[in-house]
């Protein structure tokens, strides 16, 4: 669907009439910029253009529609799915100048921001007042929450805190036809369908988001991290369950295994033993009473399941190097690796042993090194593969690998993704665990919100044809 | 009205159904009136055995182009605006198994049917709970709840559906059985069709299924309860409390009239104050913090009356604050919801007040204090004729303008259905309203889902 040059070269006249010169860029050099996310596909913008109204937001929309041009929306480019690679080229749309932290309405426990916004900031915007924004994905530090809005983002505390869905209570949206929509609200329960929740996840597909509305929550009062060391990681998978079974809900429950802990050795030096099998991170948020107690039996559930050494952070600055090490385990396997593929898989808790030995049997019949750091606790794996896209057909090889794994997810009864996205890295997989039924019911949703097909298109649906065959909506018989 | 419904192909319908193995019964008059929906009656009722025979029943009457009316246990069959028609009951009372449970996922699966109480004593073997605690719980079914997005004090703690439901498998009118979401408690696999099914009032889909994530029964909880002489005193131990790291799992709020429909004889004489009711359940010793502090904050607010239930009786009263709302109602009872930012509270506890007793009404008021959403009914003195609608209309009107402009809603959850016809029971949507039109026209083409029930004719 890629524009023609000279409609291109209209277009971005017509662009730059609406939104400045200076927030469009259409220079191949500049365009290469954008042509990447933190996956490994790549496709170039013709255009790349930085509203900074909704206004704004809302004309480019119109002339996309005008001119049949695709338009993509793009947070940070952290994204590890390939959800804001404009597939078909034409118009991508960055929020790097609408990045305002508009209200901060503590008594209403919520703030309004653009989509720009960095999602730790305003967390650190907010410090001090005892309340902050609770998704935190790894990449907080780069990622935006319109980001996090489009991919329904997590992190390691979404254990006993949930997803971004459930902090978001509402949104000012640009429909695929331009139209300025509001949803949800301050307030809870408005009438009507709850479109903030389906927005929310649906990977830029629906719409271009220009305002959240955020839930702000109470920090906890006291915080233990505690760092369990096993030499078996079945040992610590068994940890991980025996945890959830004892009716406790720590915020956090993170995996590394051998191969992850040398290489955030070798990055950060988090203090992590290099040569244990496996370090379950559990974190607890509790009042001041009680969070011994708690300590004390999760101490002893990693006792009774043999963890060598158990190290409970002494100081905010322990805690934060424990953070780290977790935190900055992607970025680390440049230490052991060329390259690497991070996958993003959920299966049920009592399925992780078997799913880390499976996953081990895939590395092993490819002869390539999977390194696993994961949400234990949510049982969301991300088995990262290292590679070295050097060597001829390593990245075919990593791909089929993927796509085995993930099958493993869903053998179990397990998702294709658990804070990724589909975008266009998963697209085909669709089939593991959704039938053409389901597709087409969820293509329905897709032309309802956006009739065109011009939002990101190329992403969560199968390629039409291969193994899936979106059905034609229904006439309908009496309308609006 | 919808044109098929004066033409009712009975021979049609009969025939699908029992093409499909679908058992179905023609209702007699007695029974008609038993499953009228707002005075629209219902001729025929099926029970479905399977998803697929829910997606074979939409299939038929959607060949047909009859109106269908999904029902769980009925219990909040007064919600909405008067169906435009109801040819075919959908029963859901047939599909009402635990489908997967495991405890040591923190998940259950469920058939739509089940009641809440049935479903919380299985998982209560294991030692867990759904924290989703709406009236009816004992009838209501897990459905019913999802369609009509219910919910109880609880969710100040733990949300509403749309923070418990992680999958759903739905009965379509194209007669295909689908699912969303899955059983694992992160997945972004695919679009959040639960989201858009809870609340949806049986207009676009038949849940069949659903997937919960479930929290550990709290080994102990401790309630602190107080009363409050006036309104500025309870929004301000609101606002400690919620922006405390106490965590509380309930924040509630009930004037005298809604105590009195508790039924509990020992709880604080109110007089024209408020009672405000805070539940505890953290792990171990902290629920002992949260009794004490949740005290002295109470105390230094001002509050009379301080007591604290534990354990069994903070059960037993918390089950009775759920179902205030519903209880003694009356045929020719009126419940509004108002959802309002949550400073605006006592503000909103005002204006209910004030309004309500211009109709010489005794409102009881109370509700999620901590959430921002609250509750009044009341019963109106039964007059015939519409004049005594009049008031009431404009009443509700102007409670609701007051809403929106504090960027809330009010809903008339239940009415008489003359004063239907006289106010639009969910008001305006705003501008979302098209794209809903939208969604609806696409998944239901043929407006077949308990038209006229929902938003904007929806």
């Amino acid at each position: 669907m890629a524009v023609a040059q000279v409609d291109a070269r209209q277009l971005v006249r017509k662009l730059e009439a609406a939104l400045g010169v200076e927030n469009v860029l259409w220079r191949d050099y500049d365009l290469r910029l954008y042509e990447y996310d933190g996956s490994i596909d790549k496709a170039r913008p013709q255009v790349v253009v930085f509203p900074t109204s909704t206004a704004q937001v809302a004309e480019v929309v119109r002339l996309c529609n005008e001119a049949k041009v695709p338009l993509t929306a793009r947070g940070a480019g952290t994204g590890l799915s390939g959800g804001s690679i404009p597939l078909d080229g034409g118009v991508l749309m960055v929020f790097s100048r609408l990045n305002h932290i508009l209200e901060v309405d503590l008594e209403n426990l919520r703030a309004v921001v653009e989509p720009g916004v960095v999602n730790l900031y305003l967390s650190q915007a907010i410090a001090g007042t005892g309340l902050h924004f609770v998704p935190d994905p790894s990449s907080q530090k780069a990622c935006t929450i319109g980001g996090n809005v489009g991919e329904n983002s997590g992190g390691p505390h979404t254990l006993l805190y949930g997803v971004t869905t459930n902090h978001v209570t509402g949104l000012e949206f640009v429909t695929s036809s331009g139209e300025v929509i509001e949803t949800g609200g301050k307030a809870l329960d408005a009438p009507g369908y709850d479109l903030t929740g389906l927005i929310v996840g649906s990977e830029g597909t629906f719409g271009v988001v220009t305002r959240v509305i955020v839930r702000l929550s109470p920090l906890a009062e006291a915080v233990k991290t505690v760092l369990a060391v096993f030499d078996r990681i079945e040992d610590a998978s068994a940890t991980v369950s025996g945890v959830i079974a004892a009716g406790i809900v720590p915020s956090a429950i993170e995996m590394m295994d051998q191969l992850s802990i040398q290489a955030v050795e070798a990055a950060v030096h988090a203090g992590y033993p290099t040569d244990a099998a496996a370090v379950l991170l559990i974190e607890i948020d509790s009042l001041q009473e009680g969070i011994e107690d708690l300590l004390g039996s999760i101490t002893k559930i990693c006792e009774e399941n043999r963890a060598r050494e158990i190290r409970t952070a002494k100081t905010a600055k322990e805690r934060n190097l424990l953070w780290l090490g977790r935190k900055g385990a992607f970025g680390a396997m440049g230490r052991v690796s060329p390259d690497f593929y991070v996958m993003d898989g959920c299966v049920p808790r009592d399925k992780l042993p078997e799913v880390l030995t499976r996953i081990e049997a895939i590395s092993q019949k490819y002869g390539l090194r999977i390194a696993n750091v994961f949400h234990a606790g949510d049982g969301n794996l991300h088995p990262l593969v290292l590679f070295d896209s050097e060597h001829p057909g390593e990245e075919d090889k990593v791909r089929e690998m993927g796509y085995e794994i993930l099958a493993v997810c869903a053998d179990v009864g397990g998702a294709l993704t658990g804070e990724h996205g589909i975008g266009f890295e998963k697209r085909e997989m669709m089939g593991l665990t959704f039938n053409d039924d389901d597709l087409n019911w969820m293509n329905l949703v897709k032309q309802a919100m956006d009739p065109t097909g011009l939002l990101n298109p190329g992403k969560i649906f199968p390629t039409p044809g291969k193994c899936w065959m979106p059905r034609p909506r229904r006439a309908a018989a009496v309308g609006w | 009205m919808n044109p098929m419904h004066e033409t009712l192909d009975r021979t049609g319908l009969v025939a699908g159904l029992e093409t499909a193995g679908i058992a179905w019964r023609e209702l007699d008059e007695v029974e008609r009136n038993t499953y009228s929906v707002d005075g629209v009656a219902p001729r025929v009722i099926c029970w479905p055995a399977s998803y697929l025979e829910v997606a074979k029943a939409l299939a038929v009457a959607d060949r047909l182009g009859l109106a269908v009316s999904p029902r769980g246990a009925g219990t909040m069959l007064g919600l909405g605006n008067p169906p435009r028609a109801v040819d075919l009951i959908v029963s859901t009372e047939r599909l009402s198994q635990v489908i997967d449970y495991a405890p040591a996922n923190l998940t259950v699966t469920a058939e739509a049917g089940i009641t809440l109480s049935a479903l919380q004593r299985c998982l209560a073997e294991g030692g867990q709970y759904l924290p989703l605690d709406p009236p009816h719980r004992d009838q209501a079914t897990l459905g019913g709840i999802i369609a009509t997005n219910t919910s109880g004090p609880r969710r100040f703690g733990f949300g509403s559906a749309r923070d418990l439901v992680i999958g759903s498998t739905a009965a379509t009118t194209s007669g295909t059985v689908t699912k969303a979401g899955g059983r694992v408690v992160k997945n972004v696999a695919g679009y959040d069709l639960n989201k858009l099914y809870i609340g949806s009032l049986g207009t676009l889909v038949v849940v069949v299924e659903l997937t919960f994530k479930v929290a550990p029964l709290p080994t102990s909880q401790q309630t602190v309860i107080g009363r409050f002489a006036r309104r500025e005193q309870l929004g301000q131990v609101v606002q400690q409390i919620i922006r405390s790291p106490l965590m509380p799992t309930a924040v509630e709020v009930l004037n005298a009239a809604a105590l009195e429909r508790l039924g509990e004889s020992d709880l604080p004489e109110l007089g024209g104050g408020y009672l405000l009711a805070t539940l505890g359940t953290a792990p171990g010793r902290a629920v002992l913090r949260q009794r004490d502090a949740l005290t002295k904050l109470y105390q230094a607010a001002g509050a009379g009356a301080i007591a604290v239930l534990a354990d069994q009786d903070s059960e037993h009263f918390w089950g009775k604050v759920a179902d205030w709302p519903v209880q003694r109602e009356a045929p020719g009872g009126i419940r509004v919801k108002v959802a309002v930012p949550i400073a605006r509270v006592p503000e909103a506890i005002q204006a209910l007040e004030t309004q309500t007793n211009k109709l010489d009404a005794r409102a009881a008021i109370g509700g999620r204090a901590g959430s921002g959403v609250l509750y009044a009914a009341w019963s109106i003195a039964e007059t015939a004729g519409d004049s005594p609608l009049v008031p009431i209309v404009q009443v509700l009107s102007q409670l609701r303008q007051t809403c929106r402009e504090w960027g809330g809603s009010l809903v008339v959850e239940a009415c008489p259905t003359a004063l239907k016809g006289k106010i639009d029971v969910w008001g305006d949507v705003g501008s979302a309203l098209p794209v809903m039109r939208r969604l609806k026209a696409a998944l239901d083409p043929n407006l077949i889902m308990n038209p006229g029930r929902f938003v904007g004719g929806i």
